[in-house]
């Protein structure tokens, strides 16, 4: 019975070993290729939704260019400081003027590269039901309504900074509670599910704008400017890859895509490659001047 | 190996979206009321003590319970979180580790006595304390807020799904663990299961006990930066928000006064354990 067993443990090795030196074969035929090129590009991925498609969509394009494609995951802070150091090569969604915070840490390892586009919406939100509140200055005196609390993302974040400044501006007797983007919009849909009062943090491309029924309040003192969603990378990409390089610098695409993308993503469960591939095939020809000839 | 489709995706957020926040809402907001008047309570009580008083009772129970080294490292300990400004945080951090540790140990040392004396009852729980230990507490974080709001409230419910198990566990183990030969005698001496319980085996399983409250504890602790990801106030959310800015400083400052609390709330409830036995 030992024996019997033992014969079927080696031929089933046999086979394993076979079948995985065949497929290596197969792979170093194809580094073999790319010896020439032998480039990895690597992307950094915060978890916010925003990210997801353009880098799903530049990573292909690459990929179709002839590079490995690989993506590094990490909150924002630790993607620049993975761009600064090389670990990381790209980042496609940084936001100015909130990262300029980071970009100032490590100003010479890097560069803003392409702009993808230029004015995405950030500011308070608020659900519509909430007819008569329709700026900033409207929410004064009204405070113990939305039980005295503004809900934000991340702590560190930048837009933490510029919403704790608009409070003491407006003097708002409000407290900012923090978490995170899926924290916050938890809580907001917890509250617009009960038609309570709520005012959290919103921003353009998010499928909140989508599922709910929300407005950007307006405010006068310049709080929340629209930002610039920029490509950056690191500085030594453009001698590493040219052609990569190259392809970034000329990258653009249309906040509204990119809100569709997320859509189809987050709301309809789809496979972010199959969106993305998707937009490049719809958009064959702005694909093609992108690319280095 | 995909034979057939699993649905449990849609299933999950059909039972969420239709049933557990309609339905269920009111009930787990009445919950979150009472438990955040508890936690909030806590806290201003702890802040509004000066810092002075509470620092002189940490030293003398420490002094008491686990001798004069930890008593001097609770002063540099209390010292330091006051020279970098943390004491606030400190409390509000101790706060949730008291309530979260209390539920802890109301809902676990029972439940560990039931499962102890009833093999039925410890053949479902085991299982349970299994998957509470295992399952990823990101996994149940964000639904916390959906039914609990953000703040101290999801933080103390994932914190005492993450810390229960072991009072569970070590308060069945240490009745478990009483000799048989000290059962039958009180069994022989004519006594009630309720007696034999509550004069014997709980009294010789109390340092056990003990030790699953200190761990229970700890790991209350340990959930601090994670829970601080859902809202909860305090040390976690300094070093949160160090890290998410990539502030190594103000990440350590704020990490080394969870350790400075670890070890000071360890060695007074192992200095419990001990004088209990």
């Amino acid at each position: 019975m030992k024996k019997i067993l033992f014969g079927i443990m080696t031929t089933f090795l046999m086979v394993l070993i076979i079948g995985c030196s065949e497929q290596e074969e197969a792979s170093s035929e194809a580094s073999n290729e790319e010896a020439s090129k032998d480039q990895t590009i690597t992307f950094g991925v915060t978890p916010w939704t925003s990210t997801v498609p353009p880098t799903k969509v530049a990573g292909l394009i690459l990929e179709d260019m002839g590079y490995t494609v690989e993506e590094t995951k990490s909150n924002v802070g630790g993607v620049f400081m993975g761009l600064s150091r090389g670990d990381v090569d790209v980042f496609m969604d940084s936001w100015f003027p909130m990262h300029k915070v980071h970009m100032d840490k490590f100003g010479d390892k890097l560069e803003r590269t392409a702009v993808s586009y230029p004015k995405a919406e950030t500011g308070w939100v608020v659900p519509a039901y909430m007819e008569d509140v329709n700026s900033v200055s409207d929410l004064k005196g009204m405070e113990d309504q939305f039980g005295n609390k503004m809900y934000g993302i991340e702590k560190g974040a930048s837009a933490t900074k510029e919403s704790e400044e608009m409070i003491k501006a407006y003097g708002l007797d409000m407290k900012q509670v923090n978490s995170s983007e899926g924290g916050m919009m938890a809580q907001a849909i917890r509250m617009m599910n009960q038609e309570k009062p709520v005012v959290f943090f919103g921003w353009r491309p998010h499928t909140m704008f989508n599922k709910y029924d929300l407005k950007v309040l307006e405010n006068d003192k310049g709080f929340f400017a629209p930002s610039s969603v920029e490509v950056v990378t690191n500085r030594k990409l453009s001698e590493k890859a040219p052609e990569a390089y190259e392809f970034l610098s000329n990258w653009s695409i249309s906040i509204d895509d990119v809100e569709q993308m997320i859509v189809e993503i987050e709301e309809e469960g789809r496979d972010p490659e199959e969106v993305a591939q998707e937009w490049i095939d719809n958009h064959q020809e702005k694909v093609n001047e992108m690319i280095p000839k | 190996m995909n034979y057939f489709h699993f649905p449990l995706e849609e299933w999950t957020n059909i039972f969420v979206t239709n049933w557990l926040l309609p339905v269920m809402g009111g009930f787990f907001n009445q919950i979150s009321v009472v438990l955040d008047s508890f936690i909030t309570s806590m806290t201003d009580l702890l802040i509004a003590i000066p810092p002075e008083v509470i620092t002189i009772i940490l030293i003398l129970l420490s002094w008491k319970l686990a001798g004069k080294g930890i008593a001097l490292f609770t002063l540099i300990g209390c010292l330091y979180l006051g020279s970098v400004n943390l004491w606030d945080g400190a409390m509000q951090t101790i706060a949730v580790v008291i309530v979260s540790t209390f539920m802890s140990v109301v809902v676990g040392v029972p439940m560990g006595i039931l499962s102890a004396t009833n093999p039925m009852i410890n053949k479902i729980v085991r299982p349970i304390l299994d998957f509470m230990q295992t399952l990823p507490s990101f996994v149940y974080l964000i639904p916390a807020i959906l039914l609990f709001g953000l703040g101290g409230v999801p933080a103390v419910i994932s914190t005492f799904v993450f810390a229960t198990p072991p009072a569970v566990r070590m308060t069945t183990l240490g009745i478990q663990q009483v000799p048989e030969d000290v059962v039958e005698a009180s069994r022989a001496f004519g006594s009630t299961p309720s007696q034999l319980l509550f004069k014997v085996q709980l009294p010789l399983a109390v340092p056990t006990v003990m030790a699953g409250i200190n761990q229970t504890i700890m790991l209350a602790l340990s959930m601090a930066v994670i829970a601080s990801m859902i809202g909860a106030p305090g040390l976690g959310s300094t070093v949160l928000s160090g890290i998410s800015t990539v502030n190594v400083g103000l990440g350590l400052t704020g990490g080394l006064g969870i350790v400075v609390l670890a070890i000071i709330l360890d060695r007074i409830t192992q200095g419990l354990g001990r004088n209990a036995s």
